[in-house]
């Protein structure tokens, strides 16, 4: 689910409101904002009843430190930084595997893509494909997938994703090409 | 988890029932810390006897001072600035500047000729940098608490290292005495020391959530439950 320039302002308005102290404006940060980060937790952790205490979670941090919010900055980026550590701190609280995977709106953003009138073994061929590339993304190191999910499922620029990971552009450019690569060689092995 | 409220109650609900400061309220709050910074500084010149007249290091007091005090002011700047963005700056400036301002700050007293002084007044030297820096430091941990989520330990680093060169202002007031061993004791070893205490310190208490976590090697650990694919084997290295 990407946001819109429109959006984005409407967001960064919002919560340049709400840190100067307008209360009614973090309904707001949460209309703009919480769609976005559920879907990010639901496909970090494939579990929805999760993704929503870890939503819950990332928004009272942005919450508490709405002071250090400086005036015209770009709010995606720094939720989407709280959003990171919030997985990697549920993950070392329960010690659990989180394997990412399509959540339903993948899934039929996907099916819009084939098209109806295909035959039946494209149908199957596009699926395959589709279930090689989640299987890849599954098992690629999180730091790798976390740029991979931020730039083609988030809709994220690649300096957005730099400034939300912490990294240089280059880096990001890098990590996308090794996700690609194992997804090229995947296919490779599959086909052959 | 409470499944029966809706999840934008529960945060609305939970946001209203924990205030948290403005960016007004941060701002008041960090305008009286500094000037309790500042207060505290004046203190403790103070107790150690004011500006000392001792030889001819009263001739390079000055320039020596006027001049790590503009340097100060201008690293503290560069350093925990960070314009219009909420996150700080990249993690290898931080790292960068924290390191070097031991060495920038030895190169520029070494520069004057000041004389040398005892051990016993370069560690008196010493003790007077880091109390003076305690306060800011603590400060800035307290204003930023809780809001860095990706390099707090860098951050807290930095943190330390500027706090300790704006107090080494007061200690070349207190002696501005230039010998090699004087001011290796007396000024760079401070912020080697507040740099490291800044280090520690802020990886617990300026993180959000746990960006600390990121500091071991959980990040690695997730998903990688199966066989490698082999292609991304490299990619640490090559990023480095």
């Amino acid at each position: 689910m990407k946001l819109q320039d429109a959006e984005r302002a409407a967001l960064n308005s919002a919560m340049d409101r709400y840190a100067d102290g307008e209360e009614k404006a973090f309904a707001d940060v949460y209309d703009l904002l919480a769609p976005r980060l559920l879907g990010y937790f639901a496909r970090q952790t494939g579990d929805d009843a999760l993704a929503e205490d870890l939503a819950q979670q990332t928004l009272l941090q942005m919450h508490a430190a709405r002071r250090n919010y400086a005036t015209g900055s770009d709010v995606v980026p720094w939720a989407f930084a709280i959003a990171r550590n919030v997985v990697i701190d549920a993950y070392r609280r329960t010690r659990k595997e989180f394997l990412s995977r399509a959540t339903g709106d993948d899934v039929e953003a996907m099916d819009l893509r084939i098209d109806r009138s295909s035959n039946p073994d494209e149908v199957a061929m596009t699926r395959q494909t589709i279930d090689l590339v989640n299987d890849v993304l599954c098992r690629v190191p999180e730091p790798l997938r976390a740029a991979w999910d931020m730039v083609h499922r988030e809709g994220f620029s690649n300096a957005e994703t730099a400034l939300a990971l912490g990294i240089t552009e280059n880096a990001v450019k890098l990590r996308l090409f090794h996700v690609r690569e194992a997804v090229r060689v995947a296919i490779h092995r599959d086909e052959s | 988890m409470n499944t029966a409220v809706p999840l934008r109650e529960r945060v609305l609900s939970a946001a209203a029932a924990t205030p948290s400061m403005t960016r007004r309220q941060g701002r008041r709050m960090a305008v009286l810390l500094i000037a309790l910074s500042a207060a505290v500084a004046a203190a403790l010149l103070a107790v150690v006897g004011g500006p000392a007249d001792v030889g001819e290091s009263v001739s390079t007091r000055g320039p020596i001072v006027r001049g790590w005090a503009i340097a100060a002011i201008s690293l503290l700047c560069l350093v925990l600035g960070r314009g219009r963005s909420t996150v700080v700056r990249a993690p290898q400036l931080l790292t960068a500047a924290t390191w070097a301002s031991p060495v920038v700050i030895l190169m520029w007293t070494l520069r004057f000729d000041g004389g040398g002084a005892s051990l016993h007044e370069a560690v008196k030297g010493l003790g007077l940098g880091i109390a003076v820096a305690i306060t800011p430091l603590a400060s800035f941990l307290f204003i930023r608490r809780g809001a860095e989520p990706r390099y707090p330990g860098a951050l807290g680093g930095a943190a330390g290292a500027m706090c300790g060169a704006c107090a080494q202002v007061i200690v070349l007031l207190w002696h501005p005495f230039t010998g090699v061993g004087y001011a290796a004791v007396a000024h760079a070893v401070p912020l080697v020391a507040l740099a490291g205490i800044g280090r520690v310190t802020g990886g617990w208490t300026l993180a959000s959530a746990s960006a600390r976590a990121r500091h071991d090697d959980t990040t690695n650990k997730i998903s990688r439950n199966q066989d490698p694919v082999s292609t991304w084997s490299s990619w640490e290295d090559a990023e480095s």
